[in-house]
């Protein structure tokens, strides 16, 4: 027997990955909007309230915004809304305008840094605040007051 | 006896893999250059058609034929190369002359010897080419070696393929080492991607090939998803107007081509 597999050793170990599969699957959240260097996933539209100087996100209808590092879009072209919101640590959110001063491209989070990158060549970068890091860009990007407020976002436009 | 045979498939179709993952070069096809160890590989006779503006911006059809061949930089120069450079010649880059916060000495991520070198202006990588004894490409140079003979929009096919290109969704936010994507059909490494290479147009330098700071895709403002490389690789060469991009970053590197005897 030495050296060899049982069966039961067999049914045991396979029980065993797929319940790390399984586990994985639910922490990791495999489903859920996630953003990249590059794309933020639109925020979802229920979870979000607009008010004539105000917008409120219940996060507990966001999955997009769940995650520590991710960030999603928000995107009306009636209300002429173009906003990037950033989980950048837990209960700490930025509020922005998504596009670059210098292209005027989308910008993207990158989590790793905690800095938005334009998405043209330039490549312009900014922090969290809109502030300038480096590249061309010739002035800050918008960046409005996000307060987190009961479960909901309150971002003052 | 089962074990063994399996044993045997696997190791075979491991060699299998190897060998197509990174087919070498016969030994006559590369030139070693000795002043900095740049190894060039062959890049045969034959032309492309390119795309060029004319005074009014017109653009219009352009054989360019390279009917010798040339051999060029199997991967974009290095920063170990570099610095064996300016440690002969004290040469002092642009961004540290115009005193940049950041330099190849001091980029603003951590680099290893064997990343591209950047944060250089196109003066810097004429006077290390100088140096070398080789040139800087010209557009037409890289973008008939770029392509490697196909006719699709990257050698490789239509669309964007993780496997042969370092892009701002799979590097992060720095370069990665040279040469460990796939090469092109000719052998070149990094021709798409990790660094921006410096090429010569007419009396200026111009940028080609794509970074590590590039998206593979993004949504474009009309929603639209775009895939920013084809811009790139694009046969369209530089009408002579001077470059107005920041003139040095994170991602402007460069590969040489020997002189033509």
């Amino acid at each position: 027997m030495d050296g060899q597999i049982t069966r039961r050793e067999m049914i045991y170990g396979s029980a065993l990955v797929l319940s790390g599969a399984c586990v994985c699957q639910v922490a990791g959240g495999a489903d859920k909007p996630r953003s990249t260097n590059c794309h933020a996933p639109d925020l979802e539209p229920e979870s979000l309230t607009i008010g004539q100087k105000s917008l409120t996100i219940d996060l507990a209808k966001a999955p997009s915004l769940e995650a520590v590092g991710n960030a999603a879009y928000i995107m009306d072209k009636d209300r002429k809304l173009d906003i990037i919101v950033v989980h950048a640590e837990r209960d700490e959110y930025f509020a922005l305008s998504r596009f670059c001063t210098h292209a005027y491209r989308p910008i993207s989070y990158i989590r790793t840094r905690k800095l938005l990158m334009c998405n043209n060549a330039s490549h312009s970068i900014f922090d969290l605040t809109g502030q300038v890091v480096k590249g061309p860009a010739p002035e800050p990007i918008k960046s409005y007051a996000a307060k987190l407020v009961a479960g909901t976002l309150q971002i003052t436009l | 006896m089962f074990r063994a045979t399996l044993v045997l498939l696997f190791a075979g179709g491991f060699g299998v893999l190897v060998a197509s993952a990174a087919d070498p070069i016969p030994q006559e096809k590369v030139w070693r250059n000795p002043k900095d160890g740049m190894e060039f590989v062959w890049i045969p006779a034959g032309g492309f058609t390119a795309e060029v503006l004319d005074k009014d911006k017109k653009p219009s059809a352009q054989h360019v034929e390279f009917p010798g061949g040339f051999w060029m930089g199997r991967t974009e120069v290095t920063v170990k190369q570099f610095r064996r450079f300016v440690e002969q010649t004290g040469h002092v880059t642009e961004p540290e002359k115009e005193k940049n916060r950041w330099t190849w000495k001091r980029p603003w991520f951590e680099q290893a010897d064997d990343h591209p070198v950047i944060y250089l202006g196109y003066s810097d990588v004429l006077k290390y080419a100088e140096w070398a004894g080789v040139d800087v490409p010209t557009e037409a140079q890289w973008l008939y070696a770029c392509r490697a003979g196909t006719s699709t929009v990257f050698y490789w096919g239509d669309t964007m393929d993780d496997r042969h290109v370092w892009h701002r969704g799979n590097a992060g936010d720095a370069t990665r080492p040279v040469a460990k994507k796939q090469s092109n059909p000719w052998g070149l490494y990094d021709m798409i991607g990790n660094a921006h290479e410096w090429c010569t147009s007419g009396k200026i330098g111009v940028l080609r090939g794509g970074s590590f700071t590039r998206c593979d895709r993004y949504r474009f403002l009309d929603g639209n998803w775009t895939e920013p490389f084809i811009w790139e690789v694009g046969l369209r060469l530089h009408d002579g107007s001077p470059l107005t991009q920041y003139p040095w970053d994170d991602d402007r590197g460069f590969r040489c081509v020997k002189r033509t005897e």
